[in-house]
């Protein structure tokens, strides 16, 4: 199952990603999301992207990739954990978030994100996120 | 020396940032050592069924990192410099109001590490975390 634009809306997703400017498409394993300067984005030190944008951007990204591979009828239950590792600021006009999913157990799901500049490629921030999963046949035997 | 928070400038200073207004994040108490917001859904923050998305949470969490550091930080001589980590835990799906909280509870030269808590509308904790925020030394200080 390939991310598309009917699993973008089908999660409740839509205003949160226009209200930080940033677009999806779907790469081998997971997504890609483009993330714009904006008056709301920035607001970190010196003038870069705020932390905690990136780091809902880093969760955000990890949930689509989850959405992109998962079997339909999977759901994501909630984030269980989020781990994030800043390494630059982000100044660029563009900043691009590579999540791909490492494992999609029977519970839980594991996603590896890369939050980089735009224009020069440089790492900024590096990210891991895990979510619970809701699989239809788990549900009906609780 | 660090000097107290000014809650009323930090308060209307919040009220006025547009990733604030945007997720539904309002500065709610800051004293030394300490940072706290509440999060309430609006239009990019909510979830469909009344409640936050937990990215607004992840957002709030690091402010709180920022926050609460820069009620240490003595003026003359430190500014801030950036997250340098942060992890979260979530113990369940949010619900309701969120109040995010975050304490000092090491200070070094370089680094401040802060415990964070995520309470759901209901008082019950539903996530903890820490993060730590970069501090850097300003050469020769400002005065």
């Amino acid at each position: 199952m390939t991310l598309d634009a009917r699993d973008a809306a089908e999660l409740p997703l839509d205003a949160l990603l226009e209200a930080f400017a940033t677009t999806v498409e779907p790469i081998e394993g997971g997504v890609r999301l483009a993330m714009q300067r904006t008056d709301v984005t920035v607001g970190g030190v010196r003038d870069s992207l705020n932390g905690g944008v990136l780091a809902a951007f880093v969760e955000l990204a990890g949930h689509l990739a989850f959405r992109a591979v998962l079997d339909a009828g999977v759901r994501i239950e909630r984030t269980q954990e989020l781990g994030l590792s800043f390494l630059s600021s982000a100044r660029s006009p563009d900043t691009i978030a590579e999540a791909r999913v490492l494992r999609a157990g029977g519970r839980l799901a594991v996603a590896a994100v890369e939050v980089r500049d735009g224009e020069t490629g440089d790492l900024n921030v590096a990210g891991r996120v895990t979510c619970v999963l809701a699989r239809p046949s788990r549900e009906r035997a609780s | 020396m660090a000097s107290p928070p000014d809650r009323a400038l930090w308060m209307r200073q919040g009220e006025r940032r547009p990733l604030y207004r945007a997720l539904g994040i309002r500065p709610d108490d800051i004293g030394n050592g300490y940072a706290q917001f509440v999060v309430e859904p609006t239009d990019a923050s909510a979830d469909g069924r009344g409640s936050v998305l937990s990215f607004a949470a992840t957002t709030a969490a690091d402010q709180c990192v920022l926050d609460a550091t820069i009620t240490t930080l003595d003026r003359d001589r430190e500014e801030t410099n950036g997250t340098a980590e942060l992890n979260l835990t979530y113990l369940e799906a949010p619900s309701g109001v969120l109040t995010v909280r975050g304490e000092v509870v090491g200070r070094a030269r370089n680094l401040s590490v802060v415990d964070l808590t995520i309470r759901s509308g209901s008082g019950g904790v539903i996530a903890f975390g820490r993060g730590s925020y970069a501090v850097r030394q300003v050469e020769g200080g400002r005065s």
